[in-house]
């Protein structure tokens, strides 16, 4: 057993998304947002990194919808998690759909260390506000990018819309995610985290939102819209 | 290795073919995905049962895309007149002339097949068009600006653009989430092609009777295409009658203008359904023709306000692209879906009004339509402009429609 002080995890993060793994792909499930809101990251990575030829790593895999997806536009995909159950259904799903990506068990500064330098693209994505010390996980995907490379970061704004939207709305209103999947100590301002990204060493490169129309059921990309959820492209300097 | 397209359009059916000749020539890499290739044509054929009411601005965009001349080799029949009447009272019929508004034709009766060929023909010709055919769709993985379709072959396409031309039970649409309204009629069209005992004619009518109406298209030589709509049970029950009882009963059914029927060379029935997708568009998606709207019928326009769909998702995507904006984004297919969307559900609307009005047996209905149709049979501007209406030359049409070039130089 690792003894998790000394990671850059939260157990109690981990198993709850553990609970849930067998229904990771299920598109009806807990997961259904993770599924409508997949089509528009994987449309805003390919269009400013170009997937197709290039070594991508996941990190915050899960059960692996992002990295397939990517996978599928042509680009040689690793995926790392904490959580055992999770990559158990992202090794099985890949197989299912024949898609040859590598599922690691590895903290993303472990991995650093390993392989700094090593990815064309990372992707880091509603991960940031499940870990104690999200500014190294930052640090952590510079380094493993190679110089020129693209990063891109998800995660939820905090502010007050974003404590109704993401807490109120999604978790007990219209039950979108499972209730306690938010902890909204941890939601992060985009200031914060674009001071994270300059400490890294990263450039800025394009913000965007993440919106969802409870009346249409339906997400979008809202480069103006930024209050709740929202992904943020970055490029390691040449 | 993947190949990468600028627009990507599943399904080249008449409406997804034309839209690609339309993008033909230009600088966006286009791609058509098509099941099979439509049998070739052979002038000793029967007649096929499925054949389209082509307008006065479909035909102006089959000729502007190039495909016009690949259908008047093959086959088609013009028609200069058309009537339309109520079964208890031919007073009141109203009929329309091509030479009222100096036209040579009000439109022509084709054979979809050969529409279709046509089409196909024509954008081998083109280098920036690619036609993937035979070829069957596996997995369609919707992502703005990337969308991804995987063919059965295990061949991977990736496209800034999906357009969905891909019919009724569109699988882009599905993929896309975007849901229809929808609704069946309590009516099916029975269509027969059949030998009659005279020669061609210029003439298409209809008949509004309380079952439903009765439908004469004319095809070359002694052939024509008859449409009867009825109840799904009766439409059953014609279905099952040998030849010759059903073309008594045809015989019995349809006016007296009909003549005599010689020989049924085919029939064929489908259930008709009304269904509107409640968006034509979305970032990296358009739909177009069925995939965006199925209407009654009755009076051909399926494929004409698909062939307009057509022609105005190219003019967007031609503007746009001349413009320097980015084809695949929302606010630009929003042009095509706000020069389109209206137009379609006024026509379903029309179409609906008539299905309400006509399939009914009420007296007071029976008079007001009575007096309507006799009313445009004396009133010379509305007259003209039902005309121009039914043969797509009214409102605001794109520009392939009224015969000019895809592009505002």
């Amino acid at each position: 057993m690792t003894d998790t002080r000394s990671l850059n995890i939260d157990p109690d993060e981990i198993a709850k998304f553990e609970e849930l793994a067998s229904r990771w792909w299920d598109r009806n499930s807990e997961f259904k947002p993770l599924h409508d809101i997949n089509p528009l990251r994987v449309g805003y990575i390919d269009r400013i990194a170009s997937l197709a030829g290039k070594k991508v790593l996941d990190v915050g895999c899960g059960g692996g919808i992002l990295s397939e997806s990517m996978a599928r536009r042509g680009a040689e995909v690793n995926g790392i998690d904490m959580g055992e159950a999770p990559l158990k259904v992202a090794r099985l799903h890949s197989l299912e759909s024949e898609l040859a990506i590598e599922y690691r068990q590895i903290t993303v500064e472990q991995l650093a260390d390993e392989r700094p330098e090593h990815y064309d693209v990372v992707t880091c994505m509603e991960m940031l506000e499940h870990v104690p010390d999200p500014a190294s996980i930052v640090t952590a995907c510079a380094r493993l990018a190679r110089p020129g490379g693209h990063l891109f970061f998800s995660t939820l704004n905090k502010n007050p819309k974003s404590y109704l939207f993401a807490i109120l709305g999604a978790e007990r209103l219209l039950k979108l995610v499972p209730q306690g999947t938010h902890d909204f100590s941890k939601f992060i301002r985009p200031s914060q985290l674009g001071a994270w990204i300059r400490a890294a060493g990263l450039r800025m490169e394009d913000i965007t939102g993440l919106v969802y129309n409870p009346l249409t059921k339906s997400y979008r990309l809202d480069p103006k819209d930024v209050d709740v959820n929202y992904m943020i492209a970055t490029r390691k300097p040449v | 290795m993947k190949s990468r397209y600028d627009i990507l359009i599943v399904g080249g059916g008449m409406v997804g073919a034309t839209l690609a000749c339309a993008l033909g020539n230009s600088e966006l890499s286009v791609a058509v995905l098509e099941r099979d290739f439509p049998p070739p044509f052979d002038t000793g054929q029967p007649y096929d049962l499925r054949v389209s009411a082509l307008s006065a601005a479909s035909r102006n965009i089959l000729q502007a895309v190039g495909a016009w001349d690949g259908i008047r080799s093959r086959r088609l029949c013009p028609y200069q007149r058309m009537k339309v009447w109520e079964a208890d009272d031919e007073r009141a019929a109203t009929e329309f002339r091509a030479e009222e508004i100096g036209c040579e034709a009000l439109g022509h009766i084709v054979e979809n097949r050969i529409i279709q060929l046509a089409l196909i023909e024509r954008l081998k010709a083109f280098d920036n068009v690619d036609l993937i055919c035979p070829s069957q769709t596996e997995l369609i993985e919707y992502a703005p600006g990337s969308s991804l379709v995987r063919l059965a072959d295990g061949r991977e396409i990736v496209a800034r653009l999906l357009v969905a031309a891909d019919g009724g039970q569109s699988r882009v649409r599905e993929a896309a989430g975007i849901g229809v309204h929808q609704w069946d009629y309590d009516q099916h069209a029975l269509v027969a092609s059949v030998e009659t005992a005279y020669g061609q004619q210029d003439i298409t009518w209809q008949q509004f009777t309380p079952t439903g109406p009765l439908a004469f298209l004319p095809l070359g030589g002694n052939h024509a295409s008859l449409v009867w709509y009825a109840r799904p049970d009766q439409v059953k029950r014609l279905m099952a009658l040998d030849e010759t009882a059903f073309l008594d009963e045809l015989h019995a059914a349809f006016p007296q203008c009909l003549g005599r029927i010689e020989r049924l060379v085919a029939r064929g029935f489908f259930p008709l359904r009304r269904q509107h997708a409640l968006q034509y568009v979305t970032d990296g998606v358009a739909l177009v023709g069925d995939a965006a709207h199925m209407i009654h019928p009755l009076a051909g326009q399926g494929v004409n306000i698909g062939l307009l769909d057509a022609a105005a998702l190219a003019e967007t995507l031609l503007d746009a692209q001349a413009a320097g904006e980015r084809i695949d984004e929302r606010q630009v297919l929003h042009r095509y879906e706000q020069a389109r969307r209206n137009h379609n559900l006024l026509m379903m609307q029309v179409m609906d009004s008539f299905y309400r009005v006509f399939s009914n047996d009420s007296l007071p209905l029976r008079l007001l339509r009575n007096v309507g149709l006799g009313l445009a049979e004396h009133a010379g501007p509305i007259k003209r402009k039902v005309i121009r209406l039914a043969m797509g030359l009214d409102g605001n049409l794109p520009r392939l429609a009224v015969g000019a070039a895809p592009r505002r130089e």
